[in-house]
């Protein structure tokens, strides 16, 4: 931008330059030609002014002398004439030819008027100004008005003897007109002889002009051209400074250690970076050798370094070692980039050292961070493989013990299918007609193979539920008839032990659930309520719903459950002290059954009871959308 | 009279087989025992069966795979299959079914309930069963 404000103006001017100024010079030397011409012309008309009056003088003295003397008299210059002499001297001065004669008067050395052509004046004393030098014998002349006109006086002493001394004045009035004529007429003729002249000279001047000022345009032109190379020349340098000027100010503030070197490695400039990170101080290094920077161990690398930059190459962060002051030494970053002079030989070297003990340090962390987490990992990955082995391990397990299960159920089952399936046989009369007491004995067999069934029964249950493989087969469940279905069964057994056995069915919803698991959970809460319900007692069924849930009672007035024993009638196996002490049949598995059936359905059973108050078992289920068009 | 129908009964346990027999011929059924399941194959090709009754778990070819060979044969499923075992989880029953057997019966088992099964089973095909007839 600089450059162009520079140079726009310059070459504006050369177009538009030469020719007003060769007629700027045109028209001043016509001027100056001019005036020259008026000046001349002023004393030409001067000169030949006053050449005429001369003449005028001349001829004056000429009448006063040649024609007049013999006329005049010394006593024409005494005192006024006489009238005679007057009309004498009229008649004499009548014939005198003087152009533009007007009048001629006579002085006497007193200035009296002893004469003059002009009556009137007779007798008068007129002394003019130039009087006295009339007296004193030089002629005199003098412009005058006469009235209007201007007229030319003329005085010439009047002598008796030639070179003696004037005995008055003649003067002659002359009208002015006449002079100015011949005055003018040689002016004229002078005039245009000068101005012909002078337009002669200044056409001729005009080429001569021209030339020159194309040769001063030529030369300006050349001037602005240099001074504005010199303008260029001095900005550039100007910003060549501010450039030094910047370039060292960042040199001095870098953190970086940056020094300059000679080509034999005298170090020649030192900042502020360097003096923190080697501790020398530009004055104590400069003119040293680099090599004092270098640890002994490394001096190879400085030599290598040297020739690679005298070979016109450079080091790009190099990681090496310097020395300090104080001896010891510092991790830096090296790079050295050679220094070209103007014919592009290495004149020396720029060198940058980074300090990068902190990069080393954090970089040593990193690897030992790295290294161990690579430990970790491998750590991490040992354990995966042990978990993972493990977890095949504990599924092979799993595996086996529901093959266990699986086969010690089923030979369990194996004999017990020869027990039940003879004894029905021979209790169906089989076998022939069985007397009273073969059929009592048999029905013993009969109810205790039962029990083994369902122990059996129970316990692979259990062990399926504990797999997490125990399966539901969901349905719409219609929990009225699961609860009729259930009273029903038990009631010849509730009869024949004299206890009350109701049920109170509330309409409930349908709830979505496994129908003989559910069935499951009333028969074992029911056979339960009544094996501890002494006779006399009542058991109460109840189904009824709140708030979402479907709610199942199973309320006794039996024996009832001690406080401490609550918690863990739903553990397996677990018997309450009651059971044991009446001896009343169970293995402790049905209210565990129970309780992971209901939670299995998303539901809960609560039991309320207090010792010899009966007991009363709560089940709630999740009422659910079942039905299509009923919301959950 | 028709010919009484024709049972196969496969079982490795000899008590069982006994019983099995036992229900089944006083309920009128000709039985035909085998205590393997190579030996019941080989008596369904040479007999003409009204029902196979099969155990699962027998030393040799399991009940499985007797099914499945008895199917292969009779794509059709003519001739009934009724599973008697004493694996009682839902996954033994699944895999019987799958192999073609027709219904599912677990140990210990009633013989009252057993006749009752047979006989459907039987008469469900042979309208001119004993059983049907009584009925």
């Amino acid at each position: 931008m600089l450059i162009t404000t520079i140079d726009s103006p310059g070459s504006s001017s050369a177009t538009a330059k030469p020719p007003r100024l060769a007629l700027r010079f045109a028209v001043y030397t016509g001027i100056a030609l001019l005036v020259v011409a008026v000046a001349m012309l002023w004393v030409l008309e001067r000169d030949v002014e006053t050449r005429a009056e001369e003449r005028a003088v001349v001829q004056t003295q000429q009448v006063a002398q040649a024609t007049l003397r013999r006329h005049l008299r010394g006593a024409d210059f005494a005192r006024p004439v006489t009238r005679e002499r007057r009309a004498t001297l009229d008649g004499n001065f009548k014939d005198i030819v003087v152009g533009g004669f007007l009048r001629a008067t006579l002085f006497n050395r007193a200035g009296e008027v002893t004469y003059s052509t002009d009556h009137a004046l007779i007798g008068t004393t007129r002394r003019p100004r130039t009087f006295g030098g009339v007296l004193a014998g030089r002629p005199q002349r003098s412009e005058e008005y006469l009235g209007k006109t201007k007229v030319l006086r003329t005085f010439v002493p009047v002598r008796v003897v030639a070179g003696g001394r004037p005995i008055g004045a003649l003067a002659l009035t002359q009208d002015y007109s006449s002079i100015d004529v011949q005055v003018s007429e040689a002016f004229r003729h002078t005039a245009a002889i000068l101005f012909v002249a002078l337009l002669a000279l200044w056409s001729s001047l005009i080429p001569i002009l021209r030339r020159a000022t194309a040769q001063l345009h030529d030369r300006n032109r050349q001037l602005a051209t240099q001074a504005s190379e010199l303008e260029q020349a001095l900005l550039e340098r100007r910003r060549a400074e501010e450039t030094v000027l910047q370039l060292a100010a960042i040199v001095e503030s870098s953190h970086d250690a940056i020094a300059g070197t000679s080509r034999d490695g005298a170090i020649l400039s030192w900042n502020a970076g360097a003096e923190r990170l080697f501790g020398y101080t530009a004055d104590e290094i400069i003119g040293q050798r680099a090599a004092v920077l270098v640890p002994a161990e490394r001096m190879e690398e400085l030599i290598t370094v040297a020739r690679l930059v005298n070979g016109g190459e450079g080091v790009e962060e190099h990681d090496t070692r310097g020395l300090r002051k104080d001896g010891s030494e510092v991790d830096v970053s090296l790079t050295v980039s050679p220094i070209f002079d103007h014919a592009q030989r290495v004149a020396g070297a720029a060198v940058i050292a980074r300090d990068i003990t902190q990069m080393k340090r954090q970089q040593s962390q990193l690897q030992a961070l790295l290294a161990m987490e690579r430990a970790a990992r491998s750590d991490a990955e040992a354990a995966q493989q042990a978990l993972e082995t493990r977890n095949e391990r504990l599924r092979e397990l799993d595996r086996l013990k529901d093959e266990f299960i699986s086969l010690v159920s089923h030979e369990l089952r194996t004999p017990l299918t020869s027990i039940r399936g003879y004894l029905e046989l021979l209790l169906d009369g089989g076998a022939g007609e069985l007397t009273k007491d073969q059929a009592r004995f048999l029905g013993v067999v009969d109810r205790n193979s039962k029990r083994l069934m369902h122990l059996v029964g129970d316990l692979l249950f259990l062990a399926q539920v504990e797999a997490g493989k125990l399966t539901l087969e969901l349905g719409d469940v219609d929990l009225h008839d699961v609860v009729a279905e259930a009273v029903e069964a038990a009631k010849p057994s509730a009869d024949e032990r004299g206890i009350a056995l109701r049920a109170a069915i509330d309409p409930t919803p349908s709830i979505l659930g496994d129908r003989s698991r559910l069935a499951q959970v009333l028969d074992n809460l029911v056979s339960n309520a009544l094996k501890f319900t002494t006779s006399g007692g009542s058991v109460d069924v109840r189904l009824s719903s709140a708030s979402g849930h479907a709610v199942l009672e199973v309320r006794d007035t039996g024996m009832g459950i001690a406080p401490g024993e609550q918690e863990q009638l739903f553990e397996r196996f677990f018997r309450s002290s009651e059971a044991t002490d009446r001896a009343i049949p169970g293995t402790g598995l049905g209210l565990a059954i129970v309780k992971a059936i209901v939670e299995r359905h998303e539901g809960r059973i609560e039991v309320e009871s207090a010792t010899g108050n009966g007991t009363t078992m709560r089940v709630r289920l999740p009422v659910r959308a079942v039905v299509k068009g009923v919301a959950a | 009279m028709t010919a009484k129908p024709v049972v196969l009964i496969a079982d490795d346990h000899p008590d069982i087989l006994e019983l099995v027999s036992v229900t089944l011929e006083l309920d009128g059924y000709e039985v035909v025992q085998a205590g393997n399941g190579e030996e019941a194959l080989r008596i369904a090709s040479e007999r003409r069966l009204h029902l196979a009754v099969l155990d699962l778990m027998m030393p040799g070819m399991d009940g499985h795979e007797v099914t499945r060979r008895l199917r292969a044969d009779d794509p059709q499923g003519a001739l009934p299959i009724l599973i008697l075992s004493a694996f009682a989880e839902d996954r033994q029953t699944a895999l019987a079914l799958d192999a073609g057997a027709d219904a599912y019966m677990r140990k210990p088992f009633s013989p009252r309930e057993l006749l009752a099964t047979a006989g459907s089973m039987i008469v469900g095909r042979h309208p001119h069963g004993r059983l049907a007839a009584r009925a």
